[in-house]
């Protein structure tokens, strides 16, 4: 009696040993917590013409900056994730490089009317970023307005990566897909760190923090910003809970049934 | 500025590895402890084990480190010696690397104290909480601290019957007190640290509820038991923020059920449960799975347990040291934080220092 427990014990500690995951009901196939991580992917339509504020991105925005930006043309963007389908997105792909099968999740080819709709999301990205310089400098000057200083140089600069990226993109793949989806929230990222390091905090703190940091505000901003673009090569980057669009725009439809299981 | 930097990693790391634990052998047993009849597990598990000791303290402290391979295999982590050479990027890069490991709603670390004191069925405690937690992923990665404390009391009695049945019943009431800040971005929550004196723009909500615990085991010849458990009877915590508004949050009622079996020989004892936690709520497959748990702690002598568990799928193990009044529990156990079951499991490293007396 007492070998046989024993026995039964060490046995069941091999067996867990063995498991190739750490959910056991997942290791031996009676559950897959993908069939369940699989989001509705909805898109957002930015009519020409229609203007929304780059920085009115928190709920508790206090209205000391304001970048607007005009699309100018039609778009149908591939909306932003909510923070839960952002954390749902992020886990399921960790959860894919850890224990799955990323790489051919990711090669999988998109339907025509996902094409589509990526490529009208990479145009209004490219737009974005072909017209960031002049956000930044218009940032920077209302920075400097409120008292706060930065050298825009090096946001510039990290957009031009960024830019670099969507160029690559060629919109074939959920890959493609999921990368131009991370590049419209990693700008909104960019633009939250900058609103949580120089605006959200209060002028003094601001600055005090600055210049703790040795004056050396672009460094730090250049160790977020290298951060975000290889965040993002890796399909690993966290997005913000805001929404870059803002509520000015309305006209949401849903295409989970078109694109079903794509995320 | 590199030794203010140097000074909060080692804090943050020292709040790792000074362990602590609130039932972390528990923990290393997959939760499967209804039946246990210790009257440790009086006030986390089942009141009724209120009557298991006539007398009994205990001043256990314990902390968890979460995501702990993550954590433990950073850059800034394991080249901790070398830190004060470090240069800020490295050290900024290191830390998003550190936060960019837990990619969603999950503690990075928690720290926990308690006092109970048991005397002839009735018992009392206090018990503290401090969760450091992560919301989000690199960049966006905000954090937040979760202040709880619990004045718990209760009762409990055991009904001995004829040829070794015996029924246990009891009940614990819980006044719950928690405070907790709103969720601040890294880059805030390191400018605070080191400017004590700016505000930032934390926003910091308290609130309260109050709760009871009903619990009943019954023991059957040839070393057999059930046990049924009901928590969070009551209220919802009622909270305020620091602009007076109201607001409530959810704090659910779970029953759990478990079947056990306890046997001894010479100096060895195994002790078998199997059960279910909140099976309330269970709705869906998933549910089912991650409500399962089952566990064994086997004693060699009386100062040496080792401990397994299996806790909705996910393996757990430890041990257990008891040496006079000091007792000394280590386990390391598998924790799901996804948003869908199965999709983000983080191992937990525990540790719990403990001054029993019984």
């Amino acid at each position: 009696m007492k070998l046989r427990i024993l026995s039964t014990i060490i046995i069941s500690v091999l067996c867990l040993l063995s498991c190739t995951e750490p959910n056991v009901y997942t290791s031996l196939g009676l559950y897959d917590p993908l069939d369940h991580s699989r989001g509705t992917v909805k898109t957002v339509s930015i009519p020409h013409g229609s203007s929304f504020n780059l920085l009115d991105i928190t709920d508790d925005y206090k209205g000391k900056i304001k970048i607007n930006y005009e699309p100018q043309k039609d778009y149908n963007v591939i909306k932003q994730l909510t923070e839960r389908e952002a954390d749902t997105l992020i886990q399921t792909v960790r959860y894919l490089s850890q224990y799955g099968d990323l790489d051919s999740y990711l090669s999988r080819p998109l339907d025509a009317l996902s094409k589509a709709y990526c490529n009208d999301t990479k145009d209004f990205a490219y737009e974005i970023l072909e017209n960031i310089s002049s956000f930044i400098r218009t940032l920077s000057e209302n920075l400097e307005a409120a008292g706060i200083s930065i050298n825009p140089d090096s946001l510039v600069r990290f957009f031009e990566d960024l830019q670099t990226t969507v160029d690559n993109v060629e919109c074939k793949t959920i890959k493609d897909y999921i990368t131009i989806q991370l590049t419209i929230n990693t700008i909104a990222s960019v633009f939250d760190v900058l609103y949580i390091l120089l605006v959200d905090t209060t002028g003094d703190l601001a600055v005090d923090f600055v210049s703790l940091m040795k004056n050396e505000e672009i460094n730090l901003m250049a160790g977020v910003a290298a951060n975000a673009v290889e965040l993002t090569s890796v399909l690993l980057d966290a997005i913000s809970q805001i929404d870059l669009v803002g509520s000015d725009i309305d006209s949401f439809y849903d295409l989970s049934d078109i694109v079903e299981g794509i995320l | 500025m590199k030794k203010k930097l140097s000074s909060l990693i080692i804090f943050l790391i020292c709040a790792m590895t000074c362990l602590n634990a609130v039932s972390i052998d528990a923990r290393a047993r997959g939760n499967a402890v209804l039946t246990s009849e210790d009257v440790s597990y009086a006030f986390s598990h089942n009141p009724a084990f209120l009557a298991s000791s006539d007398f009994s303290l205990e001043i256990p402290l314990s902390a968890r480190l979460f995501n702990a391979s993550g954590v433990l295999s950073n850059d800034l982590v394991e080249n901790i010696s070398d830190i004060a050479s470090m240069d800020q990027e490295r050290m900024v890069s290191g830390i998003l690397d550190l936060l960019r490991e837990f990619s969603g709603t999950m503690p990075l670390v928690s720290i926990e104290e308690r006092i109970a004191l048991t005397l002839f069925g009735m018992g009392a405690s206090i018990s503290a909480s401090e969760r450091v937690i992560t919301t989000g992923g690199s960049v966006a990665t905000n954090l937040s601290l979760d202040l709880r404390g619990t004045l718990s009391a209760g009762f409990a009695h055991k009904f001995d019957f004829d040829d070794g049945w015996s029924l246990a019943a009891g009940a614990i009431l819980n006044l719950d007190y928690m405070i907790c800040t709103s969720p601040a971005g890294v880059e805030t929550v390191v400018g605070i640290l080191l400017d004590p004196d700016g505000s930032g723009d934390f926003s910091i909500y308290s609130g309260h509820a109050v709760s009871a615990d009903i619990g009943i085991n019954i023991t059957y010849p040839l070393g057999f038991s059930t046990a049924f458990t009901v928590r969070n009877l009551g209220s919802a915590y009622h909270m305020n923020d620091d602009n007076g508004n109201s607001f409530t949050l959810p704090n659910p009622v779970e029953m759990d059920t478990a079947a056990g079996w306890k046997g001894s020989w010479s100096f060895l004892s195994l002790d078998l449960e199997i059960g279910m936690r909140g099976w309330n709520r269970i709705r869906s497959y998933p549910d089912l799975l991650e409500s399962l748990n089952a566990g064994a702690s086997l004693g060699i002598t009386k100062f040496i347990d080792i401990n397994l568990g299996l806790d909705g799928g996910y393996p757990s193990c430890g041990i257990t040291l008891d040496f006079l009044c000091f007792e000394i529990a280590a386990a390391y156990y598998w924790q799901d934080f996804g948003i869908v079951y199965g999709l983000a499991p983080r191992d937990v490293l525990s540790l719990e220092v403990a001054l029993s007396f019984e």
